[in-house]
């Protein structure tokens, strides 16, 4: 019988450098397999096979750890873990930023005075403007600390898992938070029947048999819904390719990465009021932006491909 | 240049495996495990020995496994010097503060 833990040995060796196996690995594999031989031996079969359960979840355990804390592509880049901490700090601080200066401003503009409970329901909006914002500052910081930053690939899962969010409070949150809101009556209407509608709503919505009074603003909320969604993504890779483009003037590129959010927003807001007022279709006044900063990154990132040298590493953050 | 002195730190977890094996003398991983009835766990015990080794309060060697018995050398864990001194002075330290939790 083969003893366990040789295939997981045989996994973590193909990733892991040889400190790692000889302090880590191999102890927990060995004191397995001396765990599980006494019980075979003692004939306690049942045992040992909760024993290798046990210690395939410690494994995976480590392996889980040195993926988010340990690995690096460099030794002066951020671990992965450490990188979606950050991320996840500047954007609680931006969305709780985010989400009290649109109270304020509602506050102003509206006749009566306003529930603290409207900070609950401009919260999804103010986290899904937060999320690239977040990540764009956490992707600039180490720069600004002198660290080379992160892979390009814990950037890009990161900016990947950042959309999903995103897409679930533009398509299930933000609704249900709005038509909550509006059911406590604890203050004036501030979000509108569009901003109640859930995705899959909004489509059943514009192919009734009497399609809407005003298709162009349903079918622009629509499609602004998913492309913000994206804008994580086309942000991050617009960010890695800045970096690796001005990878020797660091102010520079924190300024663009500041500017990148903000003037991504400032495109957005003027494209969707022309997808409002239909002048050009919906899908081309959410999708602008974005097909922007994508050519904008495979730009930069072709330029900084035919400048650097064929040895050098896929790193560019 | 002066060099500068080491900042000694120690977790509550690592105060525990040392107690642990400065009590026993020295421990495989797993008998940690065992020896702490819960407070210390599979996935995370050995990265923590890794550390502790990594600041000086615990070596570690490795057995060979009995006669007729399958498997991998494994590694056994015994305190320092250094890792001795770190449980005494946060014991009497602890009992300096709160007499009424000395042992």
């Amino acid at each position: 019988m083969t003893m366990p833990g040789t295939w997981l040995r045989a996994f973590a060796a193909r990733s892991c450098d040889a400190e790692l196996m000889a302090r880590v690995i191999d102890p927990l594999i060995a004191d397995l397999q001396f765990e599980w031989d006494e019980a075979i031996t003692g004939g306690r079969a049942i045992r040992a096979w909760g024993i290798r359960l046990k210690a395939t979840v410690a494994f995976w355990q480590v392996m889980a750890w040195r993926a988010l804390f340990v690995h690096r592509t460099s030794p002066d880049q951020m671990s992965a873990g450490r990188f979606a901490a950050v991320s996840a700090a500047f954007v609680a601080v931006t969305a709780c930023l985010l989400d009290a200066v649109a109270f304020v401003r509602v506050g102003q503009l509206a006749d009566e005075p306003q529930s603290l409970w409207l900070l609950v329901d401009l919260a999804p909006r103010a986290l899904a403007l937060a999320l690239p914002a977040g990540l764009v500052a956490a992707i600039a910081w180490p720069r600004r600390a002198g660290r080379r930053g992160v892979s390009t690939r814990d950037v890009l899962w990161l900016a990947f898992a950042a959309s999903m969010m995103c897409f679930a409070l533009m398509a299930w949150i933000m609704p249900e938070t709005s038509r909550a809101f509006r059911a406590a009556g604890v203050g004036a209407i501030v979000s509108g029947p569009l901003m109640e509608m859930t995705l899959a709503q909004m489509w059943q919505f514009l192919h009734t048999s009497q399609p809407p009074m005003d298709a162009a603003t349903v079918w622009t909320n629509f499609h602004l819904r998913w492309a913000m969604s994206a804008s994580p993504l086309a942000l991050a890779w617009l960010l890695t390719a800045i970096a690796s483009s001005t990878s020797r003037h660091r102010v520079i590129g924190i300024a663009l990465a500041v500017a990148g959010p903000v003037g991504y927003l400032a495109l957005l807001g003027q494209s969707a009021r022309l997808g409002f007022a239909g002048v050009i279709s919906p899908a081309a006044a959410a999708w602008a932006p974005n097909v922007i900063l994508f050519a904008t990154a495979l730009a930069l990132a072709l330029s900084v491909r035919r400048r650097t040298p064929m040895s050098a590493g896929p790193e560019v953050a | 240049m002066h060099a500068r002195p080491r900042q000694l730190s120690v977790s509550a977890k690592e105060l525990l495996i040392l107690e642990l094996l400065v009590s026993a003398g020295e421990f495989y991983g797993l008998q940690l495990v065992s020896a702490s009835k819960g407070r210390l766990k599979r996935g995370t015990v050995y990265v923590t020995l890794g550390r502790m080794e990594d600041k000086g309060y615990i070596t570690s060697s490795l057995d060979d496994p009995p006669p007729g018995a399958g498997g991998m050398p494994r590694r056994l864990y015994a305190p320092t010097p250094l890792g001795r001194r770190v449980v005494k002075a946060w014991t009497e330290g602890a009992t300096l503060v709160l007499p009424e939790f000395s042992r």
